[in-house]
């Protein structure tokens, strides 16, 4: 079928955004718009002696300059985490934050003041005047440091910084397996830090009607249903009904934007007391201090074997940096890292205690793949360590070690049960397509230019699909359809493939379906987009959907051809009577479903179906990388020369779509393993990697064409079979280029690097080595 | 961005008149790539913003009397696309080619790289290891110095508020001289260079002639590496010799030691982007 599924259909949304159309909160412009502007603290740690804005008051065309007190002195209410109970361990100690901090300030970029002016430039100049006496104190943002307890304690009167600590699976087993092996393999692992930087900065413009009494947010936002929730329930403590939440066309996320932020209540706030809108849009630079930035964990590892190889145990105690504020999101990612340590492994006895710390830094959250990654890079890196210690093949190794396809299902020893995977021979198509074997003739042909090349490998396994989902299929009086989507589409794609699944299902034209999404006024329920979970639980709730429309169809076909409707079938988007020629198309169903008079009651108005899908235990994409890099040994400088992935997403709806997840997943990846590093001065607390010139996002120039291959494997988790996909690229880039990176420069004998690899710590490996 | 008054004279002649009259307060905008990047985030608001960026007599690159001569005005993708520049200085294009991204170098010129004077200029070294010279215009006159004499200090020239660069000349011996630029940063594009370096050379009987070593961003401003050029000048070719020259770079140079990079390894960086540059200056040499 022609732009069915399956098919590589290009995407419905690009000429809008390609031909400069799309609409993005900044792009919105109202009537009497007003600026804000966030003044953000210079310091890692202070105390907030006094604010004086009388001066910045004054200045023409300021309107309004709201701090702290205010905030209390309004009622509003603070932002918090939710901790998962069943993993927590003793108690959670979060310091709810307002949208403005008072009397301290605990991180660079913490909002202290909220200027409000006719013109973004006049609210700067004004935040430029405000006076704030802070007294310094001393700041802890280097997670090595605070793990050890060598460091000032974030928040006074706490007796260390630990604010809550998660905790999964048998120590006493896992002590057992140690006692009785034969190998340990011991490392400290370290994630670096860091961020996202979505092509579109955040942006947000609160509304206040006061007739209706009723406010309406547009944010760039993952999760607007969300967002509404906590805002109304939360800050403000007005029905939901009081809030309208829009987040309209969005330039990524990446699960950066997947909470809501103290902007988006300060525009609302702002709103509602100068009866003015107001916009707040974050400056790039201001995004590399506000963003919520990711990963930061250091974790000891231990791993044990038997005398062939195979892994009897694993223990991980992990020091996950939270920053200074708890984000809303700030504890997922700790949960997936937790959860997730078993990867694609049987090891009969796992150990995970994940320790999550204050720091002066900004909140960590969710990041493309949120702890999957962190757990992936550290079994992998300990996968390759073994391979070196007991001197075993790092494909055997893992061969000897992967849950083979005759376990499934397989039941961790922590909480997950997988349903379905190929791992080894997934492992054995990558290995093939990475030309693996010859490998040791371009190692020698790098050798004669003076390089040396390395090749690394990682198996990995994520976690995919949280949540329910609910999803509607509305045919209009002309017979087009709308799917109103729970999930929020940032660049993933969404329209397309709805449309493509749409139109398969109910054999209707791909060109008719069209896309609601991202406003809580028109979906009255919907979860949004992380965690790779839209076309698995969205697409199964529209297939359920789907069949809700088809029943209903029936009846009406039924009645419309004066048969029961029993005997009505449908296929491809025609009801007919069996084994008649008698046949009803269903764009004219819809149509005649929507008869004012002379209607029986019970086929309802209209036609249309809610489908919700509980996704249960979600599902586990699952896939090998292989990387292969060249290393100017006098430079340091890594070139990724190739980069394999075959991966596991289950069913394909749309291939091309898929390219492009696998595509930005794994520049993500790499990114972290080759050039990305947020880094914080050591003492005075200042983040120095502050802009493109330091934070080194790779670009197109530095990265090989990927070599993507689909091995499917379907889930039996939902009816279509399919896995998650945003997040694979992302989980097994990091591991297999460090790996390839390291096995470069094994034989001058480097045996670990940190991330980014980057040429000076390759250069400074080799001369220490030396 | 507090309020300035812009102008945009369409002559160098009244750009010359009205720098006169309106320094000190005044600034000049060429592609503005640097300029307004500054007068977003400085307090030293200007009164007089001026454009020169459509001034004619800062356009053009042109086979003069005295060798080859570069409008300020040119940008850095009008040099990568020039026949002239190919023909001669090819090196130049390697340069050009390593600045910011395609839409900096479509706006940024030659003359706005040279006048902000930051230490990782990338267009400097191979420039100054073709011993370029550069025009300088006021109300005075016009005065020509070597292109080093215009290099005080970071962000620092030895222009007058009054002044403006109109040209930068390649002296005729330097026309086709074979040369290499290098530059080493931490990725390909957009990247600040850690250190850049370039090199050029003539071959005279197996020997180095007229050798010029030049790095940048390793010392205030963008350097010559004179002991370096003397150890080689005259000598056979040899791998072993030019290794070392690139150790001697090194003694010249004072690298920073920041979180971009330290300085050990930016001392090691010299060496070996010296020693590239000039072996591929080698490379490009006639070997009669
Ligand atoms: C994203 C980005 C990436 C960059 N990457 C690089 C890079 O990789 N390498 C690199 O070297 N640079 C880089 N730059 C810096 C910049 O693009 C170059 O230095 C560029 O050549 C500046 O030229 P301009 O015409 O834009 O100068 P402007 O910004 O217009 O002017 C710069 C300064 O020179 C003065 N000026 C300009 N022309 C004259 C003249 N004719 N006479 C007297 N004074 C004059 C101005 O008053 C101002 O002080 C980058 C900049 C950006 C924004």
């Amino acid at each position: 079928m022609k732009n069915g599924v399956g098919q590589p259909v290009t995407r419905k949304e690009d000429p809008k955004f390609l031909m400069g159309r799309g609409r993005y909160v900044d792009d919105i412009d109202l009537p009497d718009l007003a600026y804000g502007f966030v003044l953000r603290s210079i310091h890692a740690n202070a105390k907030i002696r006094s604010i004086n804005t009388s001066e910045a008051k004054a200045l023409p065309g300021v309107i309004g300059i709201l701090t702290g007190d205010d905030y209390v002195s309004d009622g509003l209410g603070v932002i918090h985490a939710e901790i998962n109970p069943n993993l927590l361990k003793g108690e959670a100690i979060q310091y709810p934050h307002a949208a403005l901090v008072r009397e301290y300030v605990k991180c660079v970029g913490a909002p202290v003041a909220f200027v409000v002016a006719e013109t973004q430039s006049i609210a700067k100049d004004a935040a430029e005047i405000i006076e704030i006496d802070y007294e310094i104190l001393e700041s802890a943002t280097d997670l090595s440091k605070v793990r050890s307890g060598n460091t000032p304690i974030v928040w006074e009167g706490m007796k260390s910084n630990v604010s809550f600590t998660y905790g999964m699976g048998d120590a006493e087993k896992v002590a057992a397996a140690f006692s009785d092996s034969a190998h340990i393999v011991k490392s400290t692992v370290v994630n670096n830090r860091i961020t996202t930087n979505a092509m579109e900065p955040r942006c947000s413009i609160g509304i206040f009607e006061p007739g209706e009494e009723k406010f309406t947010l547009y944010s760039s936002n993952q999760r607007p249903n969300n967002a509404r929730q906590a805002i109304a329930n939360e800050i403000f403590e007005i029905s939901e009904a009081q809030l309208r939440v829009i987040s309209p066309d969005v330039g990524g996320g990446f699960g950066m934007k997947g909470s809501f932020y103290g902007e988006d209540v300060l525009v609302l706030w702002a709103a509602r007391k100068y009866s003015r809108p107001i916009k707040w849009n974050s400056e790039r630079s201001e995004s590399f201090v506000t963003d919520s930035h990711a990963r930061d964990v250091i974790s000891d590892c231990e791993m044990s074997f038997d005398a062939d190889g195979k892994v009897t145990g694993l223990r991980v105690h992990a020091d996950y940096n939270i920053g200074a504020y708890v984000a809303p999101g700030g504890s997922i990612s700790p949960m997936w890292f937790t959860l997730l340590l078993s990867g694609v492994y049987r090891i009969p006895a796992v150990e995970v205690v994940t320790r999550c710390h204050f720091t002066n830094t900004i909140s960590t959250a969710p990041y493309r793949g949120a702890g999957r990654p962190e757990s992936a890079f550290i079994l992998e890196r300990l996968m390759d360590m073994a391979s070196n210690q007991l001197n075993i093949d790092p494909i055997e190794i893992r061969r000897k070690n992967l849950i083979t396809s005759d376990e499934m299902p397989y039941q961790t020893a922590l909480m997950f049960s997988y349903d379905s995977g190929e791992f080894i021979e997934i492992m054995d198509e990558a290995v093939k397509e990475a030309n693996w074997s010859e490998f040791e003739e371009r190692k020698k042909e790098s050798e004669s230019k003076g390089k040396l090349r390395g090749i690394g490998l990682a198996c990995y396994l994520e976690g995919a699909a949280p949540f329910n989902e609910r999803m509607e299929i509305r045919f209009d009086s002309g017979g087009t359809v709308t799917v109103v989507a729970g999930t929020h589409s940032h660049g993933q794609g969404h329209e397309t493939i709805y449309s493509q699944m749409v139109s398969d299902f109910l054999g209707v034209p791909y060109e008719s379906v069209h896309l609601v999404q991202g406003d809580t006024d028109k979906v009255p329920m919907g979860r949004g987009t992380v965690g790779s979970r839209s076309i698995t639980v969205g697409g199964s709730a529209l297939r359920l959907a789907s069949d809700e429309v088809i029943e209903k169809g029936k009846k009406i076909a039924g009645h419309l051809l004066e048969v029961s409707p029993e005997d009505i079938e449908f296929n491809n988007g025609t009801f007919s009577v069996a084994g008649t020629d008698k046949s009803i198309d269903i764009t004219e169903i819809a149509k005649r479903s929507h008869t004012p008079v002379m209607w029986p009651g019970e086929l309802g108005m209209g036609l249309e179906g809610v489908g919700v899908f509980q996704s249960g235990p979600g599902n586990f994409p699952n896939g090998c990388q292989i990387a292969e890099v060249e290393v100017d040994a006098e430079t340091g400088k890594v070139t990724l020369e190739n980069m394999v992935i075959v991966g596991d997403v289950g069913t394909v709806i749309n291939p091309l779509l898929l390219g492009g997840q696998i595509h930005g997943g794994l520049t993500q990846g790499i990114g972290q393993a080759l050039f990305e590093d947020v880094v914080y001065e050591k003492n005075g607390g200042q983040l120095l990697s502050a802009s493109f010139q330091d934070y080194t996002m790779p670009r197109a120039d530095d990265l090989p064409f990927y070599d993507i291959t689909s091995h499917p494997v379907p889930t039996k988790q939902n009816p279509l079979g399919v896995k998650g996909a945003g997040e694979t690229g992302t989980v097994g880039a990091p591991p297999a280029v460090l790996n390839a990176v390291i096995n470069a420069l094994q034989s001058k004998g480097v045996t670990d690097i940190e991330m980014p690899a980057t040429p000076e710590k390759i250069w400074l490996a080799l001369r220490k080595a030396a | 961005m507090r309020p300035f008054e812009f102008i945009k004279p369409d002559s160098e002649a009244s750009a010359i008149e009205l720098l006169g009259k309106l320094s000190p307060n005044v600034r000049i905008l060429a592609g503005g790539t640097d300029y307004l990047v500054d007068l977003k985030h400085t307090a030293d608001v200007p009164k007089t913003v001026m454009d020169i960026s459509r001034l004619p007599e800062l356009k053009g690159i042109d086979e003069v009397d005295d060798g080859l001569r570069i409008g300020a005005g040119v940008t850095h993708t009008e040099i990568m696309q020039n026949p002239l520049i190919k023909k001669y200085a090819p090196a130049m294009i390697h340069a050009a080619h390593t600045i910011g991204a395609v839409q900096t170098r479509n706006l940024g010129t030659i003359g706005g790289n040279l006048v902000t004077c930051v230490p990782s200029m990338d267009s400097g070294p191979t420039l100054v290891a073709l011993d370029a010279e550069v025009n300088i215009v006021g109300k005075d006159g016009t005065r020509r110095i070597s292109l080093t004499d215009l290099f005080v200090g970071p962000r620092k020239t030895s222009l007058k508020s009054n002044e403006l660069l109109t040209e930068i000349i390649i002296p005729k011996r330097s026309l086709g001289k074979p040369a290499n630029f290098y530059k080493f940063g931490l990725r390909k594009g957009q990247a600040l260079a850690l250190v850049n370096a370039a090199s050029s050379l003539w071959i005279k009987g197996g020997c180095f002639k007229d050798l010029r070593i030049s790095i940048g961003a390793v010392a205030p401003v963008v350097i010559r590496c004179l002991k370096a050029e003397k150890y080689l000048e005259g000598k056979k070719i040899d791998e072993k010799l030019v290794k070392e020259a690139g150790n001697i770079a090194v003694t010249e140079a004072k690298p920073i030691d920041d979180f971009r990079a330290s300085q050990s390894y930016r001392n090691d960086l010299i060496a070996v982007l010296v020693t590239r540059t000039i072996n591929a200056a080698i490379d490009l040499a006639d070997k009669d």
